[in-house]
């Protein structure tokens, strides 16, 4: 693999430099978007500064301590954005959306590393930490489309699932169209992106592995491998955090809890 | 033997108290109207039946057992609840009809279509073909649809709450012929303003100053 070449520092200000086109654009237009904008930007370079240097140790030091914490600390994020996200105030939430996406994540990833490209160590960080991430991101959002669907629709037909219920349906009966319906919704985006990958874009990472040198027959095995781990992880952690949602949201006696 | 015992039993709402009373029972064959001005309680008592609503002080029985002890869900079967304004699952009025093939508990019952157009007929509702859309329907129809379905699922008791509320006069008497006066589901626990409906149930509850006031008569 020849390396990718390095963007030296002078050329990282041509690269600020480009911001001038927008900026020129609003100030035209007179588009007041300057706020979110420089806050954006900040926190983009920021944020990326700090992971690269972060990176730079993680991946050094390769220790299976350290590297685990920075696993589990990515999960809790994730966890804690989907929070945010669905504005669900519920307790216990938390934890079991962290463990939905644990569970998914840990079974594709050790799979991935165990049994398919199989690094030495294969707990080795460079390949651990890119890929939790991108697993990890990609759970993040079907979990927050799953139960934000799910909430929305169960709260908004409580009449229909209780019309199954007082005909004598189970929870899971009574509650089986609106999962269903919450699954799909969370699975259609990966769906959605699979179908195009290739046709309208390059996808991020293997747009990254050919600059950085990989043969492009390479680069797709990585990128057709990494699209059916995300799908697969969806397909857990949004079904997990469905039934563990729907666990916390309806009694046993199947009357929907509200705060 | 009582169908239904309610022992000490004390409700209430958003911290406050709905009601309160010592003892009501009944029995087979009983048809019961639950009385009293508006946002006093009448479906919260009426949910009590199949556990949709549970009180904070005391114990529903039904055939000697405490509800939340048994299988609720099977109780519920057998005391099937129908809503004042029915939620009719889709598209067609076949699909109403045999989507409860999608619960365990109808695993055996053989949805029997003579008897839904029998049925259709007594509840002047023969016009109503199975390929009708259910989102075409009127509220009176889709009120008297429910009873139908409720009906066919042979229940021991049935839960009505304000079942003639969507209907005129003529429709009132059809209901009242077919579910009061029948016997297509012996015990009938209901709640209803209208003075018709009132008069043919034998056993009336009103709720009023928190509490019930049981009036028996023979029909």
């Amino acid at each position: 693999m020849n390396g990718v070449i390095d963007i030296s520092l002078i050329s990282m200000i041509t690269v600020f430099l480009m911001l001038a086109f927008p900026i020129i654009l609003f100030i035209i237009n007179k588009i007041n978007i300057f706020k979110e904008f420089i806050i954006a930007i900040l926190r983009m370079t920021i944020q990326l500064v700090v992971i690269g240097f972060l990176l730079q140790y993680l991946f050094k030091l390769n220790f299976l301590w350290l590297t685990t914490i920075w696993f589990l600390l990515m999960i809790f994020v994730a966890d804690y954005n989907v929070i945010k996200r669905t504005k669900i105030n519920i307790k216990g939430f938390l934890f079991i959306n962290y463990l939905s996406i644990f569970i998914g994540v840990t079974i594709i990833l050790g799979l991935i590393l165990i049994v398919i490209i199989k690094p030495k160590p294969f707990w080795d960080a460079k390949y651990l930490i890119p890929l939790a991430g991108m697993l990890t991101g990609n759970s993040m959002n079907a979990n927050s489309l799953a139960i934000e669907r799910f909430y929305k629709t169960i709260l908004n037909n409580k009449k229909e699932y209780y019309s199954y219920l007082s005909l004598g349906a189970t929870i899971e009966e009574a509650s089986h169209k609106f999962i269903v319906e919450s699954y799909k919704a969370s699975l259609l985006p990966t769906i959605a992106t699979m179908t195009t990958v290739g046709i309208v874009s390059l996808p991020g990472m293997m747009t990254g592995q050919i600059l950085g040198g990989s043969t492009p027959l390479v680069a797709i095995k990585y990128q057709i491998m990494i699209m059916i781990a995300i799908f697969t992880v969806n397909s857990i952690s949004s079904l997990l955090i469905l039934l563990f949602s729907r666990k916390m949201l309806i009694s046993k006696n199947g009357i929907i809890i509200e705060k | 033997m009582s169908l239904f015992s309610f022992n000490k039993i004390y409700v209430e709402k958003n911290n406050s108290i709905l009601f309160s009373f010592d003892q009501l029972n009944i029995y087979p064959g009983d048809k019961v109207v639950i009385i009293g001005l508006s946002g006093i309680g009448k479906t919260t008592l009426l949910k009590l039946f199949n556990g949709m609503e549970f009180p904070q002080k005391g114990e529903v029985l039904y055939k000697g057992e405490n509800i939340f002890n048994k299988n609720l869900f099977l109780l519920r079967r057998n005391v099937i609840f129908v809503e004042q304004e029915p939620f009719l699952n889709g598209p067609t009025v076949k699909d109403f009809f045999y989507y409860i093939k999608n619960f365990s508990a109808y695993k055996n019952f053989l949805i029997d279509e003579k008897e839904i157009f029998n049925l259709l007929k007594l509840f002047s509702l023969d016009y109503i073909s199975f390929d009708r859309k259910i989102d075409s329907l009127s509220g009176g129809e889709k009120q008297r649809l429910a009873l139908i379905r409720a009906i066919l699922l042979k229940p021991e008791v049935l839960l009505l709450d304000e079942p003639t509320s969507a209907l005129d006069k003529k429709n009132t008497e059809v209901v009242i012929n077919n579910i009061l006066k029948s016997n297509f589901v012996n015990t009938i626990i209901s709640v209803s303003h209208n003075l018709s409906w009132i008069k043919n149930c034998n056993v009336e509850i009103e709720i009023a100053k928190k509490t019930i006031n049981i009036q028996k008569r023979d029909l």
